[in-house]
């Protein structure tokens, strides 16, 4: 699948150790308690747990899903409450990843489910009360009816569910009333709303009604939240 | 040395079990017997050596030596760890062992002074003569019972219980001492060969007290203020009189509950019904010794035969007849609701291959801990007890194995430095730690996934690669005896629709595998 190109300029990377390979570890061999650490991925603009309601569940899409999920639940445990990441698809985040994105591993509850099972537990985490966010990572596509179902408990608790389906593609269907697209580009992580039929004023642009083909909505990255409800700003 | 059989029962034993740490070490691996062995507090250069083989004492190494310092000396020496919590376990579950052969064991190291130390024992021997024949074969008993598990053990039949004691740490296999010869055997004991730590037997040996005997001419009250509380302590265990009588442990009933289901039922409701009743027997129980449940552990004992997926009739076997299910709550409780509520999670889990005959359920208790209150405006803004006892209900349906919390470990490998460890206790509350000025991409870790090989020598990807950033060199596992040694050069892969991927190249196999996405 590497064309010619590519392959000529891996081959170059190769010959020349990489920005990573020199910063990072300078090509020498790890040591047991090492892990090389991950790509730089810059968000401009706000973050994402200053857009995720506090009460309501959100699917979160693309490429950058994970880590959005991560990011609001760090803030979460920031305001002091307990918070919890279940793992539908059998992968689990490295720990070291986690304390850099702000996450107290301590009291992160984390769960190893599997896909038929991963929506009733998140259920009986929801209903507990005790958590401010619960992330679902990898699930498998919801039936409406469950789907509804975790609303209304996240709505009774005022907890944030975030969803984010196997594969990165939206899956919830029609019950979902907000879906946050986390994408990576060359400039770093977009993040819009590719789906909001909640009726709340929330910090991004929605989307327009008549948008030209293949656009996406995008916030400025030079203005800080509370200004971000300015005009859209179309990419296509 | 043994007492004629005319001679009156004595009425004291000790056990001793030297060096327990390095025995435990050596019955976990075997196959170091015969090499230099040393058990250390823990693997870092400064540990100091606890306790040594005798290969490895040949080799000039000694107790308190600092295990960097040990290791320039032998580098063939072979260390672990035994920590207090696993010598506590072990020390215990030897005396639950030996009170198959006294109802009354007490632990040597429960009591305070110089002679307390892990692995030694006072028993009670009086009244079991008739059971064994006399009191040395009793003896034998007890030491062949240690032998068959693995310890090495010297069994000490006497009057007076330190004396006993000493003797035992002294000596091996089994005696039996009359009065005057027990005084007498201890008083030619070097203070050393007791187990006394040094900061004792030092400013003794310096005045030519040597031995046991040398050590009680000397007067008691003389001795706390040249020798300081611990000699005078020692001279009063090993003196007649004013000894403290055995303390024995007290015998602990289990908490256990039988229950046979007459007609036999596979039926749900069935057993949930007569589980609730076996439940709020067992809380009785519970309640009676003021302690609550930390655990219950329920046995399914089923019929001979059941029904295969398609509904024909097979005979199980034994071990399919018998099903062992553990729940354990958020936090140890006493209320019959919670732990029902649990129960019913964990029934509408599990297959049952034939209808149960026999139901037991056993518990484990701890002490009830007070919660402290906390006033409405310091309460946080979630209820930490009800986000554990969340876990504890998904645990119910899951297995504990698959909740906890992730933990970074030490490995060669990236798949093995991550661990998902059980929750113990509640989940604590978050500490607010500062925020990264930016998103931080994180790596989902699954099994290592083999990919096809792609054009020249990359792997195949979904998409074409824009930048590739490496090599990070990992290698090792060249070491041991079944050495699988591992190269690999770890990749991050960017590809043109946006995934980052983290790959390697396993240079032993030759073959490209996908490790995580960053996502």
């Amino acid at each position: 699948m590497i064309p010619e190109a590519a392959e000529r300029a891996l081959e170059t990377e190769v010959a020349r150790p990489s920005r990573w390979a020199q910063t990072l570890l300078g090509g020498r061999t790890l040591r047991s308690s090492e892990s090389p650490a991950t790509p730089d991925v810059r968000t401009p603009g706000p973050r994402a747990a200053t857009l995720v309601p506090a009460s309501d569940l959100v699917e979160v899409v693309g490429r950058l899903a994970a880590s959005v999920m991560v990011d609001v639940l760090a803030a979460s445990q920031r305001a002091g409450e307990p918070v919890a990441w279940v793992s539908a698809d059998g992968t689990l985040p490295h720990p070291s990843d986690l304390r850099g994105a702000g996450i107290d591993i301590d009291a992160l509850a984390v769960i190893r489910a599997d896909s038929s099972r991963a929506a009733r537990v998140v259920e009986l985490l929801l209903t507990s009360g005790g958590y401010g966010a619960v992330a679902l990572d990898g699930s498998p596509a919801l039936p409406d009816k469950v789907v509804a179902r975790l609303r209304a408990i996240c709505r009774r608790h005022r907890t944030r569910l975030l969803v984010a389906p196997l594969g990165g593609t939206a899956s919830l269907g029609a019950t979902v009333s907000l879906r946050l697209r986390a994408e990576r580009d060359a400039r770093g992580v977009s993040l819009d709303w590719s789906k909001d039929k909640s009726g709340r004023a929330h910090p991004l642009p929605r989307p327009a009604l008549a948008l030209p083909p293949g656009a996406t909505h995008r916030e400025s990255p030079s203005l800080p939240p509370e200004t971000s409800r300015v005009p859209l700003r179309i990419v296509s | 040395m043994s007492r004629s059989a005319s001679s009156p029962e004595r009425s004291e034993a000790a056990v001793a079990l030297p060096h327990l740490r390095l025995q435990l070490l050596l019955r976990e691996r075997p196959e170091w017997r015969g090499h230099p062995v040393a058990v250390v507090a823990d693997e870092s250069p400064d540990a100091p050596l606890l306790e040594l083989s005798r290969p490895a004492l040949l080799r000039g190494l000694r107790p308190g030596l600092r295990l960097g310092a040990a290791r320039n000396i032998d580098l063939e020496l072979r260390t672990a760890a035994i920590d207090d919590a696993r010598m506590s376990a072990a020390s215990e579950a030897l005396a639950e062992g030996l009170t198959t052969f006294s109802p009354r064991v007490e632990r040597a190291d429960g009591r305070p002074g110089p002679l307390a130390a892990p692995g030694s024992y006072f028993l009670d021997p009086r009244g079991l003569a008739g059971l064994y024949g006399d009191q040395e074969r009793w003896a034998r008993s007890v030491h062949g019972y240690l032998a068959g598990r693995g310890f090495q053990s010297s069994v000490v039949l006497g009057d007076h219980p330190h004396r006993c004691l000493v003797l035992a740490r002294a000596g091996a296999g089994v005696r039996v001492f009359e009065p005057d010869a027990e005084r007498a055997e201890a008083a030619t004991l070097d203070l050393r060969r007791v187990g006394l730590a040094e900061r004792i037997c030092g400013p003794l040996a310096r005045l030519g007290v040597d031995t046991i005997g040398d050590l009680l001419e000397l007067r008691a009250d003389e001795l706390t203020g040249r020798f300081g509380a611990e000699a005078a302590t020692l001279h009063r265990l090993l003196s007649d009189g004013g000894q403290l009588p055995l303390q024995a442990r007290r015998p602990v009933e289990p908490l256990a509950v039988q229950v046979t289901l007459e007609p036999p039922s596979a039926d749900r409701e069935r057993l949930a019904f007569v589980l609730k009743r076996s439940i709020d027997d067992l809380l009785a129980q519970t309640v009676a010794r003021h302690r609550v449940l930390s655990a219950m552990i329920l046995e399914f004992r089923m019929e001979p035969y059941g029904h295969d997926p398609r509904g024909r009739v097979r005979k199980l076997v034994d071990s399919e007849r018998l099903r062992v299910e553990i729940l354990e709550p958020a936090t140890p409780t006493r209320e019959g609701r919670a732990w029902m509520d649990l129960w019913r999670l964990r029934l509408g889990e599990i297959a049952l291959p034939a209808p149960v005959e026999a139901l037991a359920l056993r518990g484990e208790s701890v002490d009830p801990d007070q919660d402290q209150l906390v006033t409405a405006a310091l309460a946080p803004p979630r209820d930490p007890r009800a986000a554990t006892e969340a876990l504890a209900r998904v645990a119910a349906v899951l297995g504990r194995e698959s909740v906890g919390v992730l933990r970074p470990r030490d490995a060669h490998l990236p798949e093995g430095s991550t661990r998902l460890v059980p929750l113990e206790g509640r989940l604590p509350l978050p500490a607010a730690l500062p925020a990264p000025p930016e998103l931080v991409a994180l790596r989902r870790l699954a099994r290592p996934r083999p990919l096809a090989r792609g054009g020249g020598s990359w792997p195949r990807t979904p998409s074409p690669v824009d930048r590739a950033d490496g090599p990070h060199r990992l290698s090792g596992g060249w070491w041991g005896a079944d050495a699988r040694p591992v190269a690999r050069e770890y990749w991050y892969l960017h590809l043109r629709d946006g995934a980052i991927w983290w790959v390697f190249h396993d240079e032993v196999r030759s073959r490209w595998y996908l490790h995580a996405e960053v996502g």
